[in-house]
């Protein structure tokens, strides 16, 4: 099981801001699983891979796909608005 | 320079929040530990009632209530044990209805057994409850007498029909139990639609739980659902992308029905619930291990801004194995990414 | 990177601004300026009264951001400490939101170094505000404005207060 985290108004498409996501394979390419959650809502998959969301793969900015294993957080956050 | 130092302004008035940004509205508190029936899933396995001074004392309770409705909190469901079994619970009840009553407080609901509702179903109405949750795994007589080792199903029914007459809507939660109540599920199902209540379906824990008992009782709820669906068609309701819908409709018989396992809490859905045991033990749910202790904070200040700083520091808490709170030099640390709380 | 003096709160409850700066002052007796700047819950969205604001974080990850923001700005400027705290959870108007303050020896540094913190922390720092008025809520996005202001990545010269990028 891997664990998505949805930012801001990530987290209103998604259906709420973190859900246990189960890996298909013991390391799963980042790329199927935004296939996965694309297939499942083609408003959600747009969204997270618009250029503005950023993805966290445990507290990293990431700017390649790699692989998710097992524990791993993954976080999608939209442009932020701190301050 | 510590966090507490900076915080003089507390507002009461501030909503609880977590750092994702849920808002607290809901909490569960259990006012006894006691139950008028032993079933073996759910007594533990040394079954110790706690001496009077560890519980918190009715006038307590409802002191903690209030503060989380100060907080936020829009819905309190009362649990227990049996809730009802408590002495001198409706005065809990009262209290909390005028809370109701004022508008700070959404919802009151209750989980109960039923033993006790042909007693108080009516003033609980009265009191402005509107929805409960009754826990029933059988409607055969030796069946519900082996599981709860008590035979007084009739009484249940009994409590039930008085709920019904009481107007207060019922829902069903039945612990799918493997060589007890597995085959009788789909007449559970079907009678209770009939008497107009939902009804929801709780997987027991697999092999690995604490409680042996529980365990030679697993029944996936996966299987359970297959069998349904040789029979019914279940169309699911509030669908959720990328998990298993939790709820749906029989379309058969036209009442919903749930299915809940303690492994697929997937989805925190924009409500933060905590959970407050009877002796004050304040839990996160998303957050099983850490606990605050409200009991201290209740018998040792008298005024209720001790006990809302308690809650305010126990819903902040930062995550483990980080402590920015300092002033000093630091070593630039590779942090530890937060590990996030199951569902 | 060395260990100067960083200072970072993630507060779920309001806090005292006027108590945060003298806090920082008599934490720094060396400095001869210090610079501090608290950004507010405004009582305005866009078209409407703002009933509250909900702020979201990214617990660990925030703190580490603003960390890395603090670090950077002791590197290109001589500062005696900086020190950042961040609400988060609901905030209503008028409560203060962001307090960054810094410490140096000159003026220059410790306004320029402010100013870096803010702004960064508009863009850099992972925070999701959502404001919730009578008609209901809205994620805000951050502006081009809030963008452009830190684009560029090379610092101001040092000891320069606001060279325009």
């Amino acid at each position: 099981m891997a664990t998505l985290l949805f930012f801001g108004r990530l987290g209103d498409m998604a259906g709420g801001v973190e859900r246990e996501f189960s890996l298909p394979e013991p390391e799963t390419k980042l790329k199927t699983i935004l296939d996965v959650l694309n297939r499942e809502d083609l408003v959600l998959g747009a969204a997270l891979r618009d250029p503005s969301t950023r993805i966290a793969v445990n507290g990293e900015i990431v700017t390649e796909m790699g692989c998710i294993k097992d524990c791993d957080e993954i976080a999608f956050m939209p442009p932020f608005s701190g301050g | 320079m510590t966090e507490k130092l900076l915080n003089t302004l507390v507002s009461d008035n501030t909503a609880l929040a977590d750092p994702f940004g849920r808002t607290i509205s809901y909490l569960r508190l259990s006012v006894t530990d006691r139950c008028d029936l032993r079933c073996a899933y759910c007594m533990p396995e040394k079954m110790q009632f706690l001496p009077r001074p560890e519980i918190l004392s009715l006038e307590e309770l409802e002191t903690v209530a209030k503060a989380f409705i100060k907080l936020g909190v829009n819905k309190i469901r009362i649990t227990g044990g049996e809730p009802l079994t408590r002495r001198n619970i409706m005065s809990l009840f009262e209290g909390l209805s005028n809370q109701l009553g004022n508008g700070s407080l959404g919802e009151l609901t209750l989980t109960t057994n039923a033993t006790l509702l042909s007693r108080y179903a009516q003033t609980l109405a009265d009191f402005g409850v509107r929805r409960v949750n009754v826990s029933l795994d059988s409607l055969d007589g030796t069946t519900f007498a082996r599981i709860s080792r008590r035979a007084i199903l009739p009484v249940v029914l009994s409590g039930l029909q008085a709920a019904k007459k009481a107007g207060l809507k019922v829902k069903l939660n039945t612990v799918a139990l493997k060589g007890e109540n597995q085959k009788e599920i789909p007449s559970i199902i079907s009678w209770a639609h009939d008497q107009g209540f939902d009804i929801t379906l709780i997987e027991v824990m697999p092999l690995g739980d604490v409680h042996a008992e529980r365990s030679d009782q697993y029944i996936p709820l996966s299987d359970i659902r297959d069998q349904l669906e040789e029979r019914w068609t279940l169309d699911p309701l509030s669908y959720r992308t990328g998990g298993p819908s939790r709820y749906v409709r029989v379309r058969e018989t036209g009442g919903k029905l749930g299915f809940i396992t303690p492994l697929t809490n997937n989805f925190c859905d924009g409500c933060n619930r905590v959970r407050v045991t009877c002796t004050g033990k304040l839990f996160m749910c998303l957050g099983q291990n850490d606990h605050a202790d409200l009991k201290t904070a209740l018998r040792s200040s008298p005024d209720a801004d001790g006990l809302a700083q308690c809650i305010r520091e126990a819903i902040s808490r930062k995550p483990k194995g980080h402590n920015f709170d300092i002033d000093q030099r630091i070593a630039p640390a590779v942090a530890r990414h937060m590990s996030v709380t199951g569902g | 990177m060395s260990g100067e003096p960083v200072s970072i709160k993630l507060l779920a409850a309001p806090f005292d601004p006027g108590r945060a700066l003298s806090e920082f002052t008599a934490a720094h007796p060396d400095a001869g300026g210090i610079a501090s700047f608290l950004g507010v819950t405004r009582q305005s969205g866009a078209n409407e009264p703002v009933q509250h604001l909900i702020l979201q974080c990214y617990p660990g990850v925030t703190e580490r951001a603003i960390e890395d923001l603090c670090r950077t700005a002791h590197d290109q400027w001589p500062l005696l400490g900086v020190s950042v705290i961040h609400r988060y959870g609901t905030m209503a108007p008028g409560d203060p939101i962001v307090f960054v303050a810094a410490a140096s020896i000159h003026r220059q540094e410790a306004l320029a170094a402010t100013e870096f913190l803010i702004d960064n922390l508009k863009t850099r720092a992972p925070f999701w505000k959502k404001e919730v008025t009578a008609s209901g809520s809205r994620w805000i996005e951050p502006t081009l404005e809030d963008y452009a202001k830190t684009a560029d990545l090379h610092p101001a010269p040092q000891g320069f207060k606001n060279a325009r990028r």
